[in-house]
């Protein structure tokens, strides 16, 4: 037997841990089974004995100070039969004499094999394999294999057990060799949680919805903005990335939006630090591009873990950001590395511009029923389709050419290109016994469809561990990120956008003649496709609009643990995430839709230095006990908030020297200088309380301090109770089998939250240009301040249940909640003759209710085959409660071409809103010589879903790995900015009514007859536009998507000979196909803007993307 | 294990010690931006802010600009409700209100600051004005008080009691303006001149009171003499009184900016106007009419400027774009643009052109209209009129170089033109229709004066498709509507206003335009 001791500790002589952990145990008249179990609770120790062999009821006391375990079990058994056994953090009890075994010891043999993973197939190291009933153990080793030691009584039983795996007990049976395939535990038993502040909780005691992520599915199907790769996957996780460009942001709401305001967005919390997630989207029109969010700077490869917890109770110890809820990211460290190991991770993707358009392909180009009659008719009537129809005779072209008269379906193809990302990251981890580190560098180089477009980013990532003394530990994370974005594409806007352009050229025009002549050759200046002169020539846009925008950004922390006793320990934190942004964009001189220079050449250009820094200060302090079956976890903290923005920016209009954008050359000379400061103090306690390990309660304080509001309210305290019941566990002995764990859980919790700085006083300034010498100030600002602003509320309730069933073939996570905002604190409008357009005010009641569900189902669990299918469906419903004062509508925000976003009380939030036709009582419009009129606003219905959804499969066969994502959204509306200037233009399919003859309107004359009066169509749909009526734009926005398909393969069997450790492949497409939508000529997802009140406000976008990839990741 | 008892002490210690407010009230007060603000500065913004782009309606209605399209461009082209008819509501409430409101209630009380506090109520009652003649009633006594008292959704005032205290605001203010007392260097009329600011009230005085002349006679003829009172400091006596901005590269004439980018093939002058100047061989023609040979370049690109008066052809009202191809006279297509007159884009429309806003022109013509109806006994109609046309020739002064100025010669030539040679017995339109040209670009007082004196006797346009109150009246647009806005959020205030108006369409009166 001692030979078997020593075998196993010269295997593995890194058993650290046991050597260098003291222990403390004070414990009187307790039995021996106490006494373990505080071992347990207060070391990563545990022991693995047969209870019916081992007397565990024995009463003992024991008093040992700062001891290891070797000293503390040898008091413990010493004068029993118990032997004991350490293998690193694994204690085997063993009964009596080694002696007596041998006894039994007939028919020996020798045993080897591999134990696998059931469902993955991939070798399982670590797999403890004991002989049951005997100290005999052995660990599998890295590829799986083991071998038992010295030869076994082949009737004996073997027992293969691993954390998070549900053991099994084998007979030999006279088989020399046993292949055995772990299946993972119920995970949810065992499962361990990273939640608020880095506290790990097993997930079985939380009383609120916690989802894990598989990292595996995003970092398979790659997405620039690995935000994008979270679409479909949570129960209640609504997300979207609008198509602008690889360095785009992307939209992720949980539960609804728990506000009025525009970010809704969930606080993102990195190593146990937020960081800033603000997109970064123009503030002026010049610059209305978006330029990403926070989450570019994370590369997917350095997640280890990512967890969402979507209510308030979650949630609650983060306090006022954490409204939206927290999505907690931990990166990878070097934990568990052995020396030194590299892992490379390749990937390619190709982005194929997608093509929605159902244009009307029977009218040209013209206007009036006239085709051009010259190049300069062409080059007038370009955007518009009301010339005749099609007959193939030559006509005057854009490009100074005749064509024939015909149709050009191809629009999309002919003018973007393919999007091309590559990225490369390198990670190298290594560790020993004092600590452990993780570096990885990656690099994403992404040209976009559009020409001359460019994304590069460089990620560099650091994770460290050190033990400075036995009691003393530190961490220390740092993301390091560059990120350049090289002329982003310009989005939501009219001029400058190719877009925009591309979506209302003439059903005639082949985009690429449009090419060869964008530029005037005498003048330079631009040759534009139509009298609109904000329908920029696309080349144009692409070869002369030039935009920089570059952000360095470090993000980590640095942290300091102290371990008092096993039971106690100290935390400080402080993290930074500062960021800084170099960003200049033109306007090009000759733009047509340029204003004029007075001298010089027309054309501006702006230059700015952004910077932005947040501190967080915290500390920690918990402990935890347990009493019999009670045990009690507390921790307190505080936390300080420091947020810091600057920007400078200088924009100059007008040059001297032509084609020279430098705020030197510049004219006229704006500059301007922004600055925001806030602070947030807290300080907040969670004390958690279980009973038998299935009974948990958890509550939670936290008071905030707010810089940004008045003095007087700016405080608030806000609680949080959560409890869990693991019935499965409490009535063990009466469930039926096939009940594998049952959960009921509930909890209530409220957070709060203020505003931004600086908005309590009236603020002035000065123009930066005097008029002819004569100082110009203002009141700053078109929002009415108000220093009574107390901070808003949300207070959530939420009740749910988890059960797993049938050997864990089928699980489900239903939760159901209720989400009441209240106090918010909004700007609203406000009469313009009050001076002012906005006030800002804290305003009524708004609800969010609804239930989430995950269902799991595994049809298949076979040795080489695994299916997966998990369905993940949320309901949303939203209602203003009530306004300010008797307040019943307040306007958020607008969009291109009529369609406003309102919130309206006794409606769900976010209201599609527009100018209808005038009606008559009877709802009939209203027309006058054939035309109609503006009539009242009307509400369409809410740009929110209601419903969000996505259907993952996952099938394994042997080393291949099959994943495929259909997800929806539904019941939302859209308002479509490109199809009302299709309307107009002439190229939607519906304005083939009336070509020939002009349209007669289905309506009444004011005395209501019959209107009868034909207008010519043109002039007829021209008038949507000047009169803004957007009824008939407005779409049901639901869809239906296979989103991604991916098929990997594992090669490591075929070179784990070598010195390569692991070896995986996998291709993906991403946005496979639309299965079913409703918007004409669209993509439903097109949006241009993550912003909240922009929600269902479409307005021109880039064309959207289907993505082609392959991943190759090695390890070594 | 005291770690137990010590942790709640801690926390309590945390919480009393640490003052977890401490310094916010400095961290929140923006270090950038001032708090307080000399008031002059807001001033001198409050009156360039005053001008606001007025052609889509404005312009359109008294014919003397015109487009045949639709879209962003639809206004009074075609005696619709489009885009543009909220934008005087929107800017004046917002912007030089808003800042006159604050300036006042600052310094109210304030002895060494009673100039700029009476330019600034003159200035005030100057943009409530425009709001009246353009909207009717509209919030006064609760205007612009968003912040001052909190009042978000302000009550409508009756159209007649603001125009009251309008004329109280010119006549007290413009009375308590002090020589020796604050300089305002600020001020972008006059830099402050006490003399010419009181022409400036009282000629604003006169310009309101003869608003009244179509309803009450009597009450208008009271507020002229006032008005025109030597002793309270009299009304504009020359070209070098008046009120105007005088724009640069930096910031550039409105008009001119919009007709030398986006809109320059877009925006012709309308045929009435263009006739009447034609047809009287105006030689401010000159400064005005233009054909350029590719009107949809930029200046610089744009080809020969044919300025010859007989060249000249105006565009018919009436017309879409559609429309207008087969209309009578179609003089064709230059380029993706029409071959009709454009405003001058190197003249009046350059960049860097005056926008004027009270002239001595129009002064001597409302002055002759006064003598004419005998409101005043000095001076007669013919003097005051032919100075106010002579006013016009010569208020751009060497602005475009001598060679374009109007000789005295060319002044007496139009004199003696038979149309424009003063007719007693056609005085009141041959006034009107002076007052007409000499507002050309001053649209809102040019359309005020021809709602209120008929003249000139322009033909409706009678566009297919107008507003059906356009054509219940006389199918002219004789106000703007309020902004959807004000429906959405200010909802009883404008509806209260609206029943005591009898409806909020383009057809409804302003008081002083009642029949």
């Amino acid at each position: 037997m001692l030979l078997i001791f020593i075998t196993v500790f010269q295997a593995y002589a890194n058993d650290t841990y046991s050597q260098n952990t003291k222990l403390t145990l004070n414990l009187n008249n307790v039995t021996v089974a106490n006494v373990l179990e505080e071992i347990q609770n207060n070391s990563e120790f545990y022991f693995l004995f047969n209870a019916k062999l081992i007397d565990v009821e024995r009463e003992v006391s024991i008093s040992m100070e700062d001891k290891k375990i070797s000293e503390i079990l040898t008091s413990l058994f010493s004068g029993t039969e118990v032997n004991y056994l350490v293998y690193d953090r694994q204690i085997i009890l063993t009964p009596g004499d080694v002696t007596a075994l041998s006894a039994t010891m007939q028919q020996q043999l020798k045993i080897t094999g591999t134990v696998t993973d059931a469902l993955t197939g991939e070798a399982m190291a670590g797999v403890n394999i004991q002989v049951k009933g005997t100290t005999i153990g052995i660990i599998s080793d890295v590829n799986g294999k083991y071998s038992i030691p010295s030869a076994v009584d082949q009737n004996a039983i073997l027992i293969f057990s691993f954390i998070g795996y549900v053991a099994q007990e084998i007979t030999v049976a006279g088989n020399k060799v046993i292949d055995v395939k772990l299946s993972g535990e119920l995970t949810a038993l065992k499962e361990v949680v990273v939640t608020a502040l880095g506290i790990k909780r097993e997930a079985k005691s939380l009383g609120y919805s916690a989802t894990s992520f598989d990292t595996k599915q995003f970092a398979t199907a790659r997405v620039t903005n690995f935000g994008g790769g979270l679409m479909g996957k949570v129960a209640g996780m609504n997300v979207a990335s609008p198509p602008t460009g690889p360095g785009g942001s992307t939209k992720i709401r949980i539960r609804g939006q728990s506000s009025f305001g525009g970010n809704n967005s969930p606080l993102i919390v990195v190593n146990g630090i937020p960081i800033n997630n603000r997109p970064n989207v123009g503030d002026k029109d010049a610059d209305n591009v978006d330029l990403g969010d926070g989450l570019q700077s994370i590369n997917p490869d350095d997640i280890e873990s990512m967890t969402v917890l979507k209510g308030a109770s979650a949630a609650a110890l983060y306090g006022f950001r954490a409204k939206d809820g927290v999505i907690i990211i931990t990166t990878k460290s070097g934990r568990g590395q052995e020396g030194i190991g590299v892992e490379l991770n390749s990937s390619f993707q190709a982005d194929e511009a997608l093509d929605f358009t159902d244009y009307q392909y029977e009218y040209g180009q013209g206007e009036n029923g006239i085709r051009p009659l010259s190049v300069a008719d062409a080059r007038k009537t370009g955007i518009f389709s009301y010339g005749t129809k099609f007959d193939g005779a030559p006509v005057w072209q854009v490009d100074g050419l005749e064509h024939p008269y015909l149709p050009f379906k191809d629009r999309i193809n002919a003018f973007y290109d393919t999007g091309l990302t590559f990225t490369n990251s390198v990670a190298l981890s290594g560790g020993n016994d004092k600590g452990n580190f993780r570096l990885s560098v990656s690099n994403t180089d992404a040209k976009s469809i559009v020409p001359n477009s460019k994304f590069n980013k460089k990620i560099m990532d650091l994770g460290l561990n050190y033990k400075l003394s036995e009691k003393l530990s530190t961490q220390i994370n740092a993301n390091y990120s560059i990120e350049d974005n090289t002329n982003p594409p310009g989005v939501g806007r009219q001029d400058l956008n190719v877009g925009s352009t591309l979506n209302s050229l003439s059903v005639s025009i082949d985009p690429r003649w449009l090419k060869n002549v964008y530029k005037d050759p005498v003048t330079g200046n631009e040759i534009n496709p139509g009298r609109f002169t904000a329908r920029t020539n696309p080349y144009w846009t692409v070869n002369e609009w030039k935009q920089n925008n570059l952000r360095n950004r470090i993000f980590g922390n640095i942290l300091l643990n102290y371990q008092f006793t096993p039971w106690l320990y100290a935390q400080g934190r402080v993290g930074q995430d500062f960021f800084s942004i170099a960003h200049d964009v033109n306007y090009p001189t000759g733009t047509a839709a340029s204003p004029a220079a007075a001298s010089g050449f027309n054309g501006a250009f702006s230059q700015d230095a952004e910077s932005f820094s947040e501190v967080n200060m915290d500390f920690l302090i918990a402990a935890n006990k347990k009493f019999g079956d009670f045990g009690i976890d507390a921790t307190i903290g505080g936390n300080s908030l420091d947020q810091i923005g600057q920007k400078i920016i200088t924009t100059v209009t007008n040059f001297y020297v032509r084609g020279l954008y430098t705020i030197g050359n510049g004219q006229i000379k704006d500059p301007n200088f922004t600055y925001y400061r806030k602070k947030v103090n807290s300080l907040y306690g969670t004390v958690d309380f279980s009973f038998k390990d299935y009974l948990f309660l958890n509550v939670t304080g936290r008071n905030d301090w707010f810089s940004t509001l008045n003095p007087k309210s700016n405080s608030y305290l806000y609680p949080s109770v959560s409890t869990s019941f693991l019935f499965s566990q409490a009535f063990s002995e009466s469930m039926p089998a096939w009940m594998n764990y049952g959960k009921l859980r509930a909890a209530y919790a409220e957070v709060g939250g203020d505003t931004d700085p600086y908005t309590q006083s009236l603020f002035y300034f000065l123009n930066s240009n005097t008029f002819n010498g004569v100082a110009l100030g203002n009141i700053s600002g078109s929002i009415s301040p108000n220093p009574d602003i107390k901070p808003l509320k949300v207070k959530e309730a939420e009740a749910g249940f988890e059960l797993i069933l049938f050997d864990r073939r089928i699980s489900l996570d239903f939760t159901a909640y209720r989400k009441n905002t209240i106090d918010e604190i909004l700007n609203v409008d406000i009469s313009n003759a009050s001076g002012f357009g906005q006030t800002k005010v804290n305003v009524g009641k708004l609800r969010n209710q609804g239930i989430e569900a995950l269902l799991t189902v595994v049809p298949v669990r076979t040795q080489n085959v695994s299916w997966e299918s998990a369905f993940n469906y949320a309901y949303n419903d939203s209602k203003v409660l009530a306004l300010s004062g008797n307040l019943q509508k307040v306007d958020v925000g607008g969009g291109l071409g009529g369609g406003t976003l309102s919130h309206e009380v006794g409606k769900p939030m976010g209201s599609i809103t527009g100018v209808d036709y005038k009606r008559d009582a009877q709802g009939r419009i209203i027309t006058a010589n054939g035309k109609f009129f503006r009539g009242n606003i009307i509400t369409h219905g809410s740009a929110i879903p209601k419903h969000v959804g996505g259907w993952l499969n996952t099938i394994t066969y042997k080393g291949f790995r099959v994943f495929t994502q259909i997800d929806f959204k539904a019941g939302h509306k859209l308002f479509s900015g490109s199809n009302s200037n299709l309307r107009r233009h002439g190229l939607q399919k519906s304005t083939l009514a009336g070509r020939e003859g002009g349209v007669i309107m289905d309506a009444v004359n004011e005395d209501g007859t019959p209107n009868t009066t034909a207008v010519e169509a043109q002039v007829f749909y021209m008038d949507y536009g000047g009169k803004g009526v957007i009824t008939g734009v407005v779409y049901d926005a639901s869809f239906i998507k296979w989103r991604t398909l991916s098929v990997g393969y594992d090669l490591t069997r075929f070179v784990n000979k070598t010195f390569i450790k692991g070896l995986n492949i996998n291709t993906f497409i991403n946005n496979f196909l639309v299965i079913k939508k409703y918007v004409d000529n669209l993509d439903p997802e097109a949006a241009h803007s993550v912003s909240d009140i922009r929600s269902g406000l479409e307005a021109v976008t880039l064309a959207p993307t289907r993505s082609y990839g392959i991943n190759v990741n090695v390890k070594f | 294990m005291k770690i137990i008892y010590v942790l709640p002490a801690l926390f309590a210690l945390l919480i009393s010690v640490s003052s977890c407010d401490k310094d916010f009230e400095q961290i929140n007060t923006n270090p950038i931006l001032p708090v307080d603000l000399d008031p002059v500065y807001q001033f001198s913004n409050a009156q360039l802010r005053s001008l606001y782009e007025n052609w889509p309606y404005e312009g359109e209605i008294v014919q003397q600009i015109n487009t045949p399209y639709a879209g962003a461009l639809e206004g009074g082209n075609r005696n619709t409700v489009a885009l543009h008819t909220s934008t005087g509501f929107d800017r004046l409430f917002t912007d030089p209100i808003r800042n006159l409101t604050d300036i006042i209630s600052k310094i109210k009380d304030n002895p060494e600051k009673v100039n700029l506090y009476n330019m600034a109520r003159i200035w005030r009652a100057y943009c409530f004005q425009i709001l009246v003649d353009t909207y009717g009633d509209v919030p006064y006594t609760e205007a612009g008080k968003g912040f001052l008292e909190s009042i978000f959704l302000p009550k409508y005032d009756d159209q007649e009691v603001i125009y009251s205290d309008i004329l109280k605001e010119y006549e007290e203010a413009t009375d308590a303006l002090t020589q020796g007392k604050d300089i305002v260097k600020g001020d972008l009329f006059y830099s402050g001149d006490i003399a010419k600011w009181k022409r400036l009230g009282n000629s604003l005085l006169l310009r309101a009171g003869m608003r009244y002349s179509k309803i009450d006679g009597a009450k208008a003829k009271l507020i002229v003499a006032k008005a025109v009172d030597p002793a309270r400091g009299g009304v504009m006596a020359s070209n070098a009184d008046n009120a105007f901005f005088q724009f640069n590269s930096t910031y550039t004439n409105l008009w001119g900016s919009m007709l030398n980018s986006t809109e320059r093939a877009n925006m012709y002058l309308g045929k009435p106007f263009l006739d009447f100047l034609k047809d009287n061989n105006d030689p401010r023609i000159l400064y005005i009419a233009v054909l350029y040979k590719i009107p949809s370049n930029t200046l610089a690109t744009a080809g020969a400027a044919n300025t010859n008066p007989a060249d000249q052809i105006g565009m018919p009202y009436g017309y879409n774009e559609s429309t207008i191809l087969t209309s009578p006279d179609f003089p064709g297509m230059a380029g993706g643009a029409f071959k009709y007159s454009q405003i001058n884009r190197a003249t009046v429309a350059s960049l860097n052109a005056r926008a004027y806003l009270v002239s001595y022109s129009q002064t001597q013509l409302l002055l002759a209209e006064a003598r004419e109806r005998d409101y005043i006994t000095t001076g007669t109609t013919k003097d005051y009129y032919e100075s106010g046309i002579r006013g016009h020739m010569t208020q751009t002064d060497n602005l475009y170089g001598a060679s374009l100025n109007i000789t005295p010669a060319q002044q007496d030539a139009y004199l003696l033109e038979p149309e424009v040679a003063f007719d007693p017995a056609r005085a009141l339109e041959q006034i009107n229709e002076q007052y007409w040209v000499s507002s050309f670009l001053i649209w809102g007082e040019a359309w005020a004066n021809f709602r209120r004196s008929g003249y000139p006797q322009l033909s409706p346009i009678n566009y297919p498709g107008e507003d059906p109150s356009v054509t219940a009246g006389d199918g002219f647009i004789h106000r703007l509507i309020y902004p959807l806005k004000e429906y959405s959020i200010n909802t009883t205030n404008v509806k209260e206003a609206v029943t005591r108006m009898g409806g909020d369409n383009l057809g409804v009166r302003i008081f002083w335009d009642k029949l």
